[in-house]
């Protein structure tokens, strides 16, 4: 079956049986608390971290978190927190 | 938090230098090593990673083309060995604690409160004979009984309460409160015997004698009536009875008596001298036997419990001491004669304690009852003495 057509019928299951959507298509899950805390779950990986400029690997592009002061709280196998100012979210 | 939670299993705090030090956070990540609190500081990484994963990091490190230095060491193992390294240092420290412990809980001061200045010394004096005397440590002090001992040595003292606060014990006591004597009634009242004995004389001041001297009264029996039949126009007639107050003076003779039966042969048990001391600690309601096998076979015994912690009156851990004291069995053995001396003895001094004060003592009678057995002595004292009693209608 073509991958687009799979994802197609998945995204209907889905939505019929309301499943969420980051458990059932594996995509990350992003959580914001004001503009000083964001936890994403399912990335892939830092791709560049700065004090100002954190980019983070998803499964599908890349999120850049500007701000200052940024720190990463915590980083395990599929969960990471993020700390700082938050200024920007960018996906790409 | 985080770290607080580390510190038992204990953390290092690293840098990760190098091209990349990004590459190296995703392979930790990846193999399952979490790193908190990740800076960057001038092309490094600042971080802080589990001690037990810190051996782990090294392949990262090298397949990363990274450089993992660390910078300081945090948690229970590290202090663990600096402190196993040097002894002395943990000796003094527990000495300390020792000793801070033991004086904390040493009464070194005693207060008295709650009592009129003129009682205290009394008062101090009645708990340092039931063992407050300082300093004495806390655990050794039985506190009810101290207290029950201050509450019946004393009459004016109607409760006692032993707390403290740091090396001071605070006696706190109540003083008996005594409601002033009720005034002699106004209304109508007869004067009553509180006591049985034989009337020796009375003398009604107001209303009428119902008795007469060398009369047998009973206790309760009505002495002087407070009812005086009424006269009218000085003829001897009866009209309606008038009610006063009773008064007079009813002395009496009264009998006290007390029985006294001795053995030739008696068995006492005497104290040796010897104390052994049993330890239990109360957990939860579990009794825990520290050391409880009693190696007399007869002795007396005497407790003492130190409470530590709790609340809403529930101690959290109650120790408790008991103190076995060793006692023998001794046969005394009298001749009759010395038995029937010590039995009349008792019986005369068990006598003079039921005679009040006030009363006047006017003949002791003893009668004593010689067997090979023992003997029995029998001592009656007679006292003069006043029974009359106010008593409202």
């Amino acid at each position: 079956m073509p991958e687009r057509r799979r994802g197609r019928l998945g995204e209907r299951v889905a939505e019929v049986l309301e499943l969420p959507r980051e458990v059932v298509f594996h995509v990350p899950r992003l959580v914001m608390v004001g503009n000083l805390h964001l936890t994403i779950e399912n990335h892939r990986g830092v791709v560049e971290f700065g004090r100002d400029r954190l980019v983070v690997g998803l499964g599908e592009g890349q999120v850049t978190v500007e701000g200052e002061d940024l720190a990463i709280v915590r980083i395990g196998r599929e969960e990471m927190a993020v700390a700082g100012r938050i200024s920007c979210l960018r996906f790409s | 938090m985080r770290l607080l939670l580390l510190w038992p299993s204990g953390f290092v705090r690293v840098v990760v230098s190098g091209a990349a030090p990004e590459r190296f956070v995703n392979l930790a990540a990846r193999r399952g090593i979490p790193l908190w609190q990740l800076r960057e500081e001038g092309h490094c990484i600042r971080g802080v990673m589990a001690a037990a994963h810190f051996l782990r990091i090294r392949p990262l490190a090298r397949r990363s083309r990274c450089r993992v230095h660390v910078q300081a060491r945090a948690g229970l193992p590290f202090v663990w060995r600096k402190v196993v390294r040097r002894p002395g240092l943990v000796a003094g420290a527990l000495a300390a604690l020792a000793l801070i412990m033991t004086a904390g809980s040493t009464v070194l001061f005693v207060e008295v409160s709650g009592a009129s200045a003129g009682h205290r010394e009394e008062i101090l004096a009645v708990a340092h004979r039931a063992g407050l005397r300082p300093p004495i440590p806390r655990f050794l002090l039985n506190g009810a009984a101290l207290e029950e001992e201050v509450a019946a040595s004393l009459p004016y003292v109607s409760w006692a309460r032993l707390t403290f606060q740091g090396t001071l014990a605070r006696l706190e006591v109540g003083e008996q409160e005594l409601p002033p004597p009720p005034p002699p009634p106004t209304g109508p009242a007869d004067v009553v015997a509180t006591k049985p004995g034989e009337l020796v004389y009375l003398l009604p001041l107001m209303g009428v004698a119902r008795v007469q001297a060398g009369q047998r009264v009973v206790a309760g029996q009505v002495l002087i009536s407070g009812v005086i039949p009424g006269r009218k126009g000085g003829e001897k007639e009866t009209g309606p009875p008038r009610l006063v107050s009773a008064r007079g003076v009813c002395l009496a003779r009264v009998a006290y008596q007390a029985v006294v039966r001795l053995p030739c042969h008696e068995v006492v048990l005497r104290p040796t001298g010897r104390t052994w001391h049993g330890w239990v600690v109360l957990v939860a309601g579990k009794e825990i036997v520290l050391r409880g096998k009693v190696p007399f076979e007869l002795y007396h015994t005497s407790r003492t419990r130190a409470v530590l912690g709790g609340r809403n009156g529930k101690p959290a851990v109650e120790v408790i001491r008991t103190t076995y004291h060793e006692v023998e069995p001794v046969t005394f053995v009298r001749t009759p004669g010395e038995a029937a001396l010590a039995a009349r003895d008792k019986a005369l001094a068990e006598v003079l304690s039921q005679v009040p004060p006030g009363a006047e003592r006017e003949v002791i009678e003893a009668e004593v009852e010689v067997r090979d057995e023992g003997a029995t002595a029998r001592v009656t004292a007679f006292t003069i003495e006043e029974i009359g009693r106010v008593m409202p209608r």
